[in-house]
C-alpha cells in the first residue's frame, strides 16, 4: 500500500440507497410501509435495468393477484426491526425467457432448475437491494434464504397481522407481480 | 498465457453469468459454491484473482478470505468481492478485510469485467500482441448476402486480416461471444430492424461494447444511414464495396490518431489548424490525414472544411501545395471549402499560380459565419 495513502481509497461507499433525513441510525420503531414499498420498486428497477437490460415500468398497485397457467414465485424474507417477505410472481414462460436473458442463451436451452435458480437469484436481489435501502436508513434487518414455489394457478394468502400490496411491474410486453408482504406492527 | 479466474458462488446463475462475462476474454474460470471449496481449488491451482461472493453455505466468504490470508502460498492473490451486501456497514467490513475490490449485486457484466481488467491483464481472445500490427485484425460481417461476404474475405485477403461472418444478428452475437472482433460490419438492409437491435445487445455487453461498428448500406439509402449514425454506429461503408473505402474507414476506427493536434471540428466545418512553424513531416501528415478527417467529417454531418494560416506569418510553397490538396480533398468529399490567413500570408498566396484565385477569410470566426451565411 502507498505511504500516505488510507487503506480504504480504493472502497468508495455505494450511492444507491441514500440515508433518510427522518430516521436515526438504530431506529427501533419500524419503517412505514410506503418507505418499503418505495424500497421494493426501486430495487426492481435496478436488478432488472442492471441484470436484464430492462427498463421496467411500475404500475399502480392492482389486486390480480395470480396469474393464469404454469407459475413461478421466488420469495426472500427480511427479519429485523421490520419483518416481511418479497415474492416475485411470474409464469414460467416469461421467468424462461428472464432466465434466457440474463445468461446469455437460448431460451428453448434453459432448463427448470436454471430458471429456478435464477428467478431465486434475482429474488435475492431484489429483497438484498430492499435490505440495504433499510439497513442504510437505520431499519436493521437480515435476509432469509431464498425458496422457489411452482405450480398452477397459485395464491399467496396471508393472516390478519400482515400487510400485503401486489406492485405489477410492465417492460417489453411483458407483466409481472411483485408482492410484498410486510408484519403489521401498527396494531 | 491465459488468465486464471476462480469464481466463488453458491449461486449457480451467478456463476455462469461470470462465464459468459468473462467468455469473450482469454482466461479459464474455475468454480466453486462455497468457501471450503474456494480454498481447496485455489490451494490445488493456485488463481491468477479470486471474485468471491459473501453469503455462503459451508464457509462464507468472510471466513474463507481470512483463511486465504492467513496462508502464505495464496495470501498475495487478489480478491474481488461480489455481493448482494450494499449497505454501508458491510461495504466497510468488506474494505477492512482488505481485498482489491468489491462489485455489488445487481451488477452488470462490464463492472465485473472492468474491475478484474485493473487487477489482471486481461485480452480479448485472438487479440494481438502489441507490435504484431495488422496481422491480428480481425472483422466480423454481419449480412445475410453471402455474396456480400465473400467479397469481403476476397477483397480484403491481401490485408491478412481475419474475415469472418454471421448470417443473423443472433449468430452475430455467438459469433462475437467465441471470438473477439477488432470491427464488426452490419448490413443495415438486416431483415426487420435486426442491424439496430444487434448494436444495441453489443454496446451492453462488455466484450463488445467499445468494438466499433461499421454499417453497411447502399448508397442511396440515405435516410437509413443517418438513423444508424444517430443511433451509434461508427461509421458507414456504402454498397457497392470498394475495398480501399473499407480498408480506409476500418483503419481510421482502429488506428490511434495523433491528427486532433491539426484537425478539430468546429461548427458545421472541420478546422485544419496549421501552426506558425510547419516541419516537412508534419505537412506530410497533415497531407495524409486530409482525405481520412475529410470523409469522417462528412461522416459526422459537417459541411465545410477550413484551412487555417492564422498563424503562420510566412507562406511558401509547402503550405501552398498544403492549401491545393486541401482544396481538392473537400471537393471530393463534397466539402465547401475557406481558408484563413493574415495579409502577409494572402499577398504570398498571391504569387502562386496554385493558390491566385483563392478567397482567404481574416479569422476563423469570419469564415465560420461565411459558411453559416
Amino acid at each position: 500500500m502507498q505511504e500516505g495513502v488510507p487503506r480504504y481509497a480504493h472502497i468508495t461507499m455505494p450511492t444507491s440507497a441514500p440515508i433518510s433525513k427522518n430516521v436515526a441510525p438504530g431506529a427501533t420503531v419500524p419503517p412505514p410501509y410506503a418507505a418499503i414499498e418505495e424500497y421494493t420498486r426501486d430495487a426492481v428497477r435496478e436488478v432488472f435495468d442492471k441484470m436484464l437490460g430492462l427498463d421496467m415500468a411500475a404500475l399502480p398497485p392492482d389486486g390480480n393477484g395470480s396469474e393464469v397457467g404454469d407459475q413461478i414465485i421466488g420469495s426472500v424474507g427480511f427479519v429485523g426491526t421490520t419483518t416481511g417477505i418479497v415474492h416475485l410472481q411470474c409464469g414460467t414462460t416469461l421467468a424462461q425467457f428472464m432466465t434466457a436473458r440474463l445468461l446469455g442463451l437460448e431460451a428453448a436451452s434453459v432448463g427448470a432448475d436454471m430458471v429456478s435458480d435464477a428467478i431465486g437469484e434475482l429474488t435475492n436481489m431484489v429483497a438484498g437491494g430492499v435490505k440495504s435501502r433499510l439497513c442504510d436508513s437505520g431499519w436493521t434487518c437480515v435476509l432469509t434464504i431464498p425458496s422457489i414455489t411452482r405450480g398452477s394457478g397459485l395464491r399467496i394468502q396471508t393472516i390478519a397481522s400482515v400487510k400485503r400490496k401486489l406492485l405489477p411491474f410492465y417492460a417489453d410486453g411483458m407483466r409481472f407481480l411483485v408482492e410484498l408482504t410486510v408484519k403489521d406492527t401498527t396494531g | 498465457m491465459s488468465i486464471k479466474l476462480l469464481s466463488v458462488d453458491d449461486s449457480r446463475t451467478i456463476r455462469l453469468i461470470i462465464g459468459k462475462a468473462f467468455r469473450a476474454y482469454d482466461c479459464t474460470i474455475a468454480e466453486a459454491a462455497n468457501g471450503a471449496e474456494a480454498l481447496a481449488a485455489a490451494a490445488a491451482d493456485r488463481p491468477d484473482l479470486i471474485i468471491l461472493d459473501l453469503t455462503m453455505p459451508v464457509m462464507d466468504g468472510y471466513e474463507a478470505l481470512k483463511r486465504l490470508r492467513a496462508d502464505p502460498r495464496l495470501k498475495d492473490i487478489p480478491v474481488v468481492m461480489l455481493t448482494a451486501e450494499a449497505g454501508r456497514e458491510n461495504v466497510l467490513r468488506i474494505a477492512q478485510l482488505g481485498v482489491q475490490g468489491y462489485v455489488i449485486k445487481p451488477f452488470d457484466e462490464a463492472k465485473i469485467v472492468e474491475r478484474v481488467s485493473k487487477l489482471v491483464p486481461l485480452r480479448l481472445k485472438g487479440e494481438a500482441p502489441a507490435g504484431q500490427g495488422e496481422a491480428g485484425v480481425s472483422l466480423l460481417v454481419v449480412d445475410d448476402k453471402p455474396a456480400i461476404v465473400e467479397s469481403l474475405k476476397t477483397g480484403l485477403a491481401a490485408t491478412g486480416w481475419k474475415v469472418f461472418s454471421a448470417g443473423t444478428a443472433a449468430e452475430a452475437l455467438e459469433a462475437g461471444a467465441r471470438q473477439a472482433a477488432s470491427a464488426i460490419l452490419i448490413s443495415l438492409s438486416l431483415p426487420g430492424d435486426s442491424a439496430v437491435t444487434l448494436l444495441r445487445a453489443l454496446r451492453s455487453q462488455a466484450a463488445t461494447k467499445d468494438t466499433p461498428v461499421l454499417g453497411l448500406s447502399v448508397k442511396s439509402a440515405v435516410e437509413e444511414q443517418t438513423r444508424a449514425r444517430q443511433l451509434g454506429f461508427n461509421g458507414i461503408v456504402t454498397k457497392p464495396l470498394a475495398m480501399d473505402e473499407v480498408m480506409d474507414r476500418v483503419r481510421r476506427l482502429l488506428k490511434p490518431d495523433t491528427s486532433d493536434r491539426f484537425f478539430r471540428p468546429d461548427g458545421p466545418a472541420l478546422v485544419v489548424s496549421i501552426p506558425s512553424e510547419l516541419g516537412s513531416k508534419d505537412a506530410i501528415f497533415v497531407r495524409s490525414s486530409l482525405g481520412a478527417r475529410a470523409g469522417a467529417a462528412v461522416d459526422a454531418g459537417l459541411s465545410h472544411l477550413i484551412v487555417d494560416l492564422g498563424a503562420v506569418h510566412t507562406a511558401d510553397f509547402t503550405h501552398v501545395k498544403l492549401l491545393t490538396e486541401a482544396l481538392e480533398v473537400g471537393r471530393n468529399a463534397g466539402l465547401k471549402c475557406s481558408f484563413v490567413g493574415t495579409a502577409e500570408v494572402i499577398a504570398e498566396c498571391r504569387n502562386f499560380e496554385e493558390t491566385r484565385e483563392l478567397h482567404f477569410a481574416t479569422s476563423v470566426a469570419e469564415a465560420l459565419a461565411q459558411c453559416a451565411a
